[in-house]
């Protein structure tokens, strides 16, 4: 739930990478860490075990003040992706204001990825959230792997679904910035719909946006894979 | 039942990772308050450091400036004094801006804003020094008893710094905090996710174990419906079957007029499969007032080696019929133990049965009785001394071996289990329900004793029950 405070004059997004065990959730963050500005970011905190698996999260804040004196935050955050750490992904769930998903591409990860989604579901639900009312974004990561889903295949599910598709490869640093202003712009949206941010703190979309990706340049070739009506997981 | 997966809905605010800190709760006050002097004691600059509401965290003061104190004596100079303290500590400081104020004495402060993710949570009030290449400041008139002197000694006694050397320091220093404020962060995050995340999966387990439970509890209520209206079924069957029976007999007893030898064949069958099936029923009835717990045994002081011969001539006229010869063995007298007679006669009738059905043609049946000792139950612990452990418990063991078929030893251990064959098909060669071993092995062990078996396959098997003379009560 987006925290504003009108007294400091500072307004905090939550932004979740959510998804199954090693589908490059964190790497997606980092690839991020690396690309923004350091005037815009802090430092990109990770909370690993011994051999690099998440264990509580990942935490990269992004901020900027805006020409009315505003500051806006947007903390990034990844959740634990093994089962076990369920209790953890609800408890990071809480008060998001955007997800994007990192499904894996490839073929025999697809079961995992419609857990991690119903499981997702079921957490957002837990705390009080409806999956219908939070922006969520789908990047298709690892595309640079053999034995991928192909991208017809991806093209046509992404048609067929109401989330933007991303493709990405977050190890290589594609796609990572094109789903990351996806999630960001959704997210912009749906709270100004709902807090008139627009009119409050005089920042536009597109100002937002260039605030935070400023010259980390996103490669117009990747736009989301327009979506189409039905829903359904990924 | 409720949904084990359902768990209250957290308040969205409630998480760490929604807190806001204050520079107070992420820094370990005292081990600043080190940092801060070593800093001093590294530069010879006093300094301040105030958190966001303008409270004085830490201050660090230098035994050089003597100058300010002199001049605070005077109400004149401690108003001009309290005006500068309230300009910086208010002053609007922005991330990453370093601002230099001059005090009314000519002594200069720099402010240094304290950030963390962006926010200004503090600052850093550094002074004050003389920037070198200023001429000494001169101190206007602060009332009567001002003495110029004084204040002249003071002011030559006043630390000197170059301005890009203390711009560095106070930079250094602010990137020191935001490090520390960092290190603090990342400390209450993990700490108090961790409490957060476990007392999450507590608050989930124990719904879970709650919704359990209930099951639970739901599933032995069913249970026991189940055993009575097993228990109420079979009786209730057993009485109408008692009078075909009984009607059978008369009737071939002549007492409804003479029949046929055909119709007396017809007649035998209907009583054959009559007691055939009142036998099952009674297992049914049996096992269901085990398995409910409300077998009530008579327990009485009984020859065990007269049970034995009721039970051999029950199951005489079956082996005679199948060439089989069953013999009784009893090595020493055995005492006589507290048993119900009739259930431990129906648990040898039902193992010798066995061991006639299974047998081969001119096969043996050898029943032996005799005196055995098992180990108390305590004692085959080993916790507790041998000299404290109870002495062997005396019994009496009554073994019954045959010539048959034998059983394959991966089924040994499951012959005991309810509805269990062997070979499934050999239900329909031997007859049976698979319940007359599990209901062998209930009333033994009803008896505080125990029946095992041994089997060479091919060769025969040896079934054992061993019953205690003295009935635990």
């Amino acid at each position: 739930m987006v925290q504003i405070n009108l007294e400091q004059r500072e307004i905090t997004l939550k932004i979740v990478y959510y998804g199954p065990a090693l589908s490059g959730k964190t790497t997606n963050l980092q690839a991020v860490h690396q690309r923004l500005s350091p005037d815009t970011r802090g430092r990109l905190m990770v909370l690993d075990t011994s051999d690099d698996r998440t264990l509580f999260f990942d935490l990269m804040p992004v901020y900027f003040k805006t020409s009315s004196g505003f500051t806006i935050k947007i903390k990034l955050f990844t959740v634990p992706g093994q089962v076990m750490h369920n209790s953890t992904r609800r408890v990071v769930l809480q008060g998001v204001d955007g997800v994007a998903f990192v499904a894996d591409s490839q073929k025999h990860m697809i079961r995992e990825n419609n857990d991690s989604w119903r499981d997702m579901a079921n957490n957002l639900k837990l705390n009080g959230l409806d999956i219908k009312e939070i922006p969520v974004v789908i990047q298709f990561n690892k595309r640079d792997l053999d034995e991928v889903r192909s991208d017809e295949e991806i093209a046509e599910v992404a048609q067929k679904g109401t989330e933007p598709v991303y493709q990405a490869s977050a190890l290589q640093g594609t796609g990572v910035l094109e789903t990351l202003e996806g999630i960001l712009r959704a997210t912009w949206r749906n709270l100004d719909k709902k807090y008139r941010l627009e009119e409050k703190l005089q920042v536009e979309e597109d100002e937002f946006i260039s605030h935070i990706l400023g010259n980390a340049k996103t490669d117009t070739a990747q736009r989301p894979q327009e979506p189409g009506r039905q829903g359904g997981a990924p | 039942m409720s949904d084990p997966g359902q768990v209250a809905a957290p308040d969205a605010r409630a998480s760490v990772l929604q807190k806001t800190f204050s520079l107070e709760e992420l820094l370990d006050l005292d081990s600043f308050r080190e940092v801060c002097q070593s800093y001093f004691d590294l530069f010879q600059i006093g300094f301040k450091i105030f958190d966001a509401d303008g409270e004085l965290l830490v201050d660090v003061k230098s035994g050089s400036n003597d100058l300010c104190g002199y001049l605070f004596t005077f109400s004149e100079g401690k108003a001009r004094c309290a005006r500068e303290v309230s300009l910086i500590r208010e002053l609007p400081l922005e991330p990453g801006v370093i601002a230099r104020h001059d005090c009314f004495t000519g002594l200069r402060y720099l402010l240094a804003p304290i950030v963390h993710e962006g926010s200004v949570m503090g600052r850093i009030v550094y002074g004050p020094y003389l920037p070198t290449g200023t001429s000494p400041p001169v101190v206007g008139s602060m009332g009567e008893k001002y003495n110029p002197d004084i204040a002249a000694r003071l002011v030559a006694q006043l630390r000197r710094a170059q301005n890009e050397v203390v711009d560095k320091v106070v930079r250094h220093l602010a990137q020191t905090i935001e490090v520390m404020l960092y290190i603090g962060y990342k400390h209450a995050l993990t700490s108090r996710m961790h409490v957060e995340a476990v007392t999450a999966s507590y608050t989930e387990l124990q719904q879970k174990n709650r919704a359990l439970q209930e099951s639970y509890q739901r599933l032995k209520e069913l249970d026991r419906l189940k055993s009575n209206f097993l228990a109420t079924v079979s009786h209730e069957l057993r009485t109408p079957l008692t009078s075909v029976i009984g009607y059978s007999e008369m009737l071939q007893e002549g007492l409804a007029g003479e029949l046929t030898e055909e119709q007396k064949s017809y007649v035998g069958t209907i009583m054959e499969k009559g007691e055939q099936l009142l036998g099952l029923i009674s297992g049914i009835l049996d096992f269901s007032k085990i398995e409910s717990g409300n077998l009530q045994l008579n327990p009485a002081a009984i020859d065990p080696v007269e049970i034995a011969k009721s039970a051999v001539s029950t199951v005489l006229p079956l082996a005679r019929k199948q060439g089989v010869t069953v013999e009784l063995e009893s090595l020493d007298s055995p005492p006589t133990i507290q048993a119900d007679g009739d259930k431990l006669r129906q648990v040898l009738v039902n193992i010798m049965g066995n061991a006639v059905k299974f047998n081969r043609q001119n096969g043996r049946v050898s029943v032996r009785v005799e005196r055995t000792r098992r180990p108390s139950r305590e004692s085959g612990r080993d916790d507790v001394p041998v000299a404290l452990a109870p002495p062997d418990e005396e019994c009496v063991r009554i073994q019954v071996a045959d010539t048959g078929v034998g059983i394959p030893p991966d089924n040994l251990a499951r012959i005991f289990d309810s509805f269990y064959q062997v070979d499934g098909s050999s239900t329909r060669e031997y007859g049976g329900t698979g319940l007359g071993l599990a209901i062998a092995r209930s009333l033994v062990e009803i008896h505080g004793g125990t029946i095992d078996v041994e089997s060479t396959q091919g060769q025969g098997s040896r079934f054992s029950v061993v019953i205690p003379v003295e009935r635990e009560t």
